[in-house]
């Protein structure tokens, strides 16, 4: 467990490495990434959930959105994964270092175990600023929440790329910078219209708890509105 | 290239008799080994490609994984042996996707030799589209390899059509359940229809223009050329049902479900063309200058314009949520007016924003 702990580590830190483990392979190495993955995500999102917790509206209250958002976290960007899975192995064949199905299927958990990580690291902060917002500080909550996850995602981009660049030398094949950014906004557009479904992620004090609001309309659609009310 | 079977640090480092500091973590240092070598074999094969003199017909194992898998692996090993050879570095940046998968190199291709075994297909097409060329251009076998194609075109677009028309069991329109559960085969009929029709509809323009312009392709040439670029965009929208069925599961909105499969499409046949472009330029034995680039992109359009009117006819294809159940709609209107009015229905508010 350590022992691939440090593996792991180790091609995230040195994408020299990450390429050769992604081409290569080590036994067992996806079914750890896939728990490492949920693992790290659900920590992120028990920090995102605790702010709608409260001892006052009982014992379920205290501990329930905490637990429902740890959850849909990593359900978010793994089923997002899974949709987008054959779309990406397509494209990698068409653009990209054409990867076998399992080494597409490693390189893409390696690098969203990348972003997890980032992302897992500023779970103590979130969950200080959770534990210490008062009740109307709603909004400035979920700022602070687009704000992390944007520095985390700017974090772990850097690295991706360098996985890519590393994974299409060691093919021998060039990945060219485009491939990345394709896959990158496939990801995004199936994982903006997945949260957008998994709704409501923090919770406000002004209504009764939901853990899922109704399915209708579409994130883009949302933020066309938004942005028509706005201006 | 210069490698002997001395040079392999790997498995020795395993056996653990060197007094490193890595010992303790033997996998890393393996990972740090194939890093070094396979930088070792691309220094290798960059000097022997800047000498033209002497083209080295190098073992395609000893390219791939130089340590991890000794020259017996090799069968075992297909994903990249076969690769590495069929992607000859001599072709410098800025052609078309499928130029730089290896089509129109310095050395010829192999013809492709498709396995048994529909998915095996798939994947071979999706890999060497370059020895597909090649088999197009030395019109060898290519009654069996149109078959292939054909059976990839048919399989791959029913399916999409399958979870295209069961876009309309999710979005609560006021059709009845027969009306949609028949529009899903319906409609898993249609897409196949689209790409066979269109393809039936350029062929004879494409093979009298071409026998005019002094290109003198055979007739099976032109339906192979054509099969394999239906296959290859079949597959690429296959490729993307998932994410059509995961959206037309989530929004429940008709334009955006629209506009979205208009979009994939588009993908596809992108994806498509630059095949047919690629290998038409592999065929031509001169090179295209002048009439007959003009001649290629006329093609192009021409085919793009017959796609994209025969969608229009053969529609109902998701059905519209406001409107009962019909075969084919009446003839009205056009494909480009109707996209437009989606996105402007989807991005203007109710109340003309």
């Amino acid at each position: 467990m350590m022992r691939r702990l440090q593996l792991w580590w180790g091609a995230l830190v040195r994408p020299d490495r990450g390429g050769a483990l992604v081409l290569d392979g080590q036994p067992g190495l996806e079914l750890f990434l896939l728990a490492l993955v949920a693992l790290l995500y659900g920590v992120y999102g028990a920090a995102m959930g605790l702010f709608r917790c409260g001892w006052d509206e009982g014992w379920l209250m205290a501990w329930l959105p905490t637990a429902i958002s740890a959850l849909k976290l990593p359900f978010l960007y793994l089923f997002s994964l899974a949709v987008c899975f054959y779309p990406l192995y397509v494209l990698n064949l068409m653009f990209g270092p054409r990867l076998r199905p399992a080494q597409c299927l490693r390189l893409l958990l390696l690098a969203i175990s990348a972003n997890a990580a980032a992302i897992a690291s500023y779970a103590p902060f979130s969950a200080f600023f959770a534990l210490t917002t008062s009740r109307q500080g709603y909004s400035f909550l979920v700022l602070m929440h687009v704000a992390v996850l944007g520095l985390a995602a700017l974090a772990s981009l850097v690295v991706i790329g360098l996985i890519f660049r590393a994974t299409g030398e060691a093919a021998g094949r060039r990945a060219r910078p485009s491939f990345m950014v394709v896959w990158a906004l496939l990801y995004a557009f199936v994982g903006t219209q997945m949260s957008w479904v998994l709704r409501p992620w923090i919770g406000s004090w002004t209504g009764p708890y939901a853990m899922l609001r109704p399915r209708g309309g579409s994130f883009i659609e949302a933020v066309w509105h938004l942005l028509g009310r706005v201006f | 290239m210069g490698k002997s079977k001395d040079d392999k640090p790997a498995p020795r480092r395993r056996g653990g008799n060197g007094p490193k500091a890595e010992d303790d973590l033997p996998v890393e240092s393996a990972l740090d080994a194939a890093v070094a070598e396979r930088r070792i074999s691309r220094v290798i094969r960059r000097a022997a490609e800047v000498e033209p003199a002497e083209p080295e017909p190098a073992p395609a194992c000893e390219l791939a994984e130089p340590e991890l898998a000794p020259v017996a692996d090799c069968p075992n090993r297909p994903e990249s042996a076969p690769l590495a050879s069929l992607a000859p570095q001599t072709r410098s940046d800025g052609g078309t996707i499928f130029e730089q998968m290896g089509a129109p190199a310095a050395e010829p291709l192999e013809p492709a030799s498709f396995p048994r075994g529909f998915w095996g297909q798939i994947d071979y097409l999706l890999n060497n589209p370059g020895r597909v060329m090649a088999s197009l251009r030395a019109d060898e076998g290519l009654v069996e390899l149109a078959r292939v194609l054909g059976l990839i075109t048919v399989v791959m677009s029913v399916a999409y059509g399958a979870v295209m028309g069961a876009s309309n069991l999710l979005l609560g329109s006021t059709m009845p359940l027969w009306g949609k559960l028949v529009l899903v085969f319906v409609t898993a009929l249609k897409v196949p229809a689209l790409f066979l029709l269109s393809a039936g509809i350029v062929y004879s323009p494409i093979y009298v223009s071409n026998a005019f312009m002094g290109a003198r392709h055979s007739w099976r040439q032109v339906l192979a050329l054509l099969l394999s670029t239906t296959a290859i965009s079949a597959t690429v929208l296959a490729s993307m049902a998932s994410v059509a069925f995961f959206f037309a599961l989530t929004s429940t909105n008709y334009d955006f479900i629209k506009l979205l499969n208009v979009a994939i499409f588009a993908y596809a046949g992108i994806i498509g063309l630059q095949f047919l472009l690629g290998a038409v330029r592999l065929m031509d034995p001169t090179p295209m200058v002048g009439r007959r680039r003009n001649l290629l992109v006329l093609w192009l359009l021409l085919y793009i314009f017959v796609g994209t009117q025969l969608a229009w006819v053969l529609r109902p294809f998701i059905g519209s949520p406001n409107e009962e159940f019909q075969l084919f709609r009446e003839r009205r209107g056009n494909f480009y007016e109707s996209v437009l009015h989606s996105a402007g229905r989807m991005f203007v508010d109710e109340d003309g924003r």
